[in-house]
């Protein structure tokens, strides 16, 4: 793997006009001043307005954090995220806009993550009729997941239902009790899972393929020709989301942190000092990993324990069980129950 | 709002300085023996407090008769209290009027001219607290207010309806809970801007109140949802309201900022009456009966088209 085919938290990498501008622009909407917005963040107006600023993922995790504490109302992330497209994205709007259907749509932001959805990642996950969407952190947002999830699911649920013509049946995950229900059910809709661990969505198979009546075939291949383009000069994904993506390709061989610095061609020294630049480490990446696929397979694929065991490296199931416990607070009977 | 306020301000900086400087003219300079520090730190701690009161009461305070008199009898009460303070760094002659006189006479003047201000502060209060019982009812608490309606949030809605059911049970009386949506919100709001669509559903929220009772609360659920508690009200009198906040939402017709353009909506509702439950539960039965409305509504308008 070329060290430069990802991108890190502090790479210039992130147009202001694309992303950031979305929530200035809700800032600026409920009577905040830029200045005060972008206090210590180290952007300044005049530079967002000339359209050829880019910021550092950094950058934007500052201009988040100040705007959660300017406009602490509950429906920040939900109004950031209905807004967010198709925003000033240029080819990657147009692609997302002229989708045949659903499934194309979620290709395209999958594709044109780095440029659609720049600080966190979505991974597809096919289970018998349904697909799966799970958000992942892209390059370190720490603190930020929650906020971000809420927006780029809101983001993706209001430009799918914009497109299609109607509400889709989205089900929704979230890993923890959220503080207002309320906010869910009218930006997200009525099907909402609590205590699943992970920040997900999930859609029927028979919704992905009916034709959208905005579908377009010629701009689609010419606005995502675009995009490969541009992806061609920057890199197409975030440090976190290779590495995770590393460790769950290379799991079956129980990765260890030499055996990434490896893959990444660098030492593990510098690994380790990359990874705590984006407030993580090898142990909570691996376990995070981890957790998702054992979750996976014990819920949805509904594998046993022995197996999902087997599959992870672990001694026998009572070590799995323990893990279970340590990763989500519960042994894997109670995670079946609950489901 | 301390803007407003830069002239009255400036006078009583102005007035301030007028008694530093007759003190200092009239009086000596204590060594710092004479000083007696408990009484600095006493008399400064009251004249800085008086001074905290007026910048509060001034920067939550338009301009008029009420903010004057605030303002007026503050200022007096820091002015006497500030040349108490200054006796304790200035020896000044005990015959001369400075010494004491001035912060005898300044101080229950200023108390006197502070109570006229309180008495009709509250009276304007009371007219507010009117204007505004449909949002707030009895209970006030500006944490659980939602920033662009006014109303309350869902926590506030919760803490009223919970209080509701506990009173009509204990009075033996109905309660019924409405929730409403407003149709296709997310479209006006993509055709129109989201700007535009915070400003209509200001004015939807000042249709609503207009058309509940006065023992009516109503509250902002989430995004376009609304709520509306109506204690002692039955099933069917609650479905003559529900009836009546739908014609009047569907004859208003709400001009856009831009190029006054006419946008009519159309609200789906869900109407729930007390039964032996919790306010959680009656929420929950009140979402599922809208959400029933509202695809019903979309299957109507599949069928036409």
């Amino acid at each position: 793997m070329k060290e430069t085919s990802h991108y890190e938290i502090d790479t210039a990498c992130i147009p202001a006009h694309e992303f950031p501008a979305a929530l200035i622009d809700l800032a600026c909407s409920r009577g905040l001043h830029s200045d005060k917005l972008l206090r210590g963040t180290g952007i300044f107006m005049e530079d967002v307005l000339t359209g050829e600023l880019t910021l550092r993922p950094a950058q934007c995790f500052a201009l988040l954090g100040n705007l959660r504490k300017l406009l602490p109302a509950a429906d920040s992330a939900f109004l950031a995220g209905a807004r967010l497209y198709p925003g000033n994205f240029g080819p990657a709007a147009s692609a997302l806009q002229s989708s045949a259907n659903l499934l194309a749509a979620i290709q395209v932001i999958v594709k044109y993550q780095a440029i659609l959805s720049p600080l966190l990642s979505p991974r597809l996950e096919w289970h018998c009729d349904a697909l799966f969407i799970h958000w992942h952190d892209a390059c370190g947002a720490g603190e930020h997941i929650a906020f971000l999830a809420d927006m780029m699911i809101s983001a993706l649920v209001a430009t799918t239902k914009h497109l299609a013509g109607r509400t889709l049946p989205w089900q929704f995950y979230l890993p923890g009790e959220p503080d207002h229900r309320e906010q869910y059910q009218v930006h997200w809709g009525p099907h909402l899972h609590t205590g699943s661990h992970q920040y997900s969505m999930q859609i029927a198979r028979k919704e992905l393929e009916q034709t959208w009546p905005g579908a377009a075939t010629s701009v689609n291949q010419i606005a995502s020709r675009q995009c490969e383009r541009r992806l061609q000069q920057g890199s197409a994904e975030g440090f976190i989301t290779a590495f995770d993506k590393y460790l769950r390709n290379h799991l079956p061989c129980n990765p260890s942190l030499e055996t990434a610095a490896n893959e990444f061609a660098i030492s593990p020294a510098t690994l380790k000092r990359k990874l705590k630049k984006h407030h993580t480490s090898f142990q909570l990446r691996f376990d995070l990993v981890r957790k998702e696929q054992a979750l996976f397979w014990l819920t949805h694929e509904q594998l046993p324990l022995a197996e999902i065991a087997a599959r992870l490296h672990f001694h026998d199931t009572r070590n799995l069980r323990r893990a279970f416990k340590r990763w989500t607070g519960m042994i894997p009977s109670q995670l079946l129950a609950a489901h | 709002m301390i803007r407003l306020h830069k002239w009255k301000l400036l006078a009583i900086a102005l007035i301030t300085n007028i008694t530093i400087l007759i003190s200092l003219a009239v009086g000596e300079i204590k060594t710092w023996q004479q000083i007696d520090w408990l009484d600095i730190i006493g008399e400064g701690g009251v004249s800085l407090l008086a001074a905290l009161w007026l910048g509060f009461a001034l920067n939550s305070r338009p301009n008029g008769p009420v903010t004057n008199l605030l303002t007026l009898g503050l200022g007096l009460i820091f002015v006497g209290t500030f040349q108490d303070l200054l006796d304790e760094l200035v020896a000044i002659d005990k015959g001369l009027f400075l010494n004491s006189g001035l912060e005898s006479t300044l101080m229950p003047i200023g108390l006197t001219v502070l109570t006229f201000g309180l008495y009709h502060w509250h009276k304007e209060q009371l007219l507010f607290t009117e204007q505004r019982r449909k949002r707030e009812q009895v209970f006030r608490e500006y944490r659980l207010q939602d920033g662009l309606t006014g109303l309350g949030d869902a926590r506030f809605l919760r803490q009223q309806l919970s209080l509701a059911l506990r009173h009509a049970n204990s009075e033996q009386q109905p309660l019924a809970l409405v929730l409403l949506d407003i149709d296709h919100f997310d479209s006006t709001n993509r055709r129109f801007g989201h700007a535009e669509g915070d400003r209509l559903l200001q004015a939807l929220t000042e249709i609503i109140l207009l058309n509940l009772r006065r023992t009516d609360l109503l509250c902002r659920y989430a995004g376009d949802r609304f709520a509306v508690v109506l204690p002692n009200t039955g099933e069917l009198m609650a479905r003559e309201i529900t009836a009546q906040l739908s014609r009047a939402v569907e004859h208003f017709a709400y001009k856009t900022a831009q190029q006054g353009e006419t946008l009519y909506q159309s609200i789906s509702t869900g109407i729930c009456t007390a039964e032996e439950d919790n306010a959680e539960a009656m929420i929950e039965r009140a979402t599922t009966r809208l959400l029933h409305a509202k695809d019903s509504k979309a299957n109507l308008r599949v069928v036409a088209a």
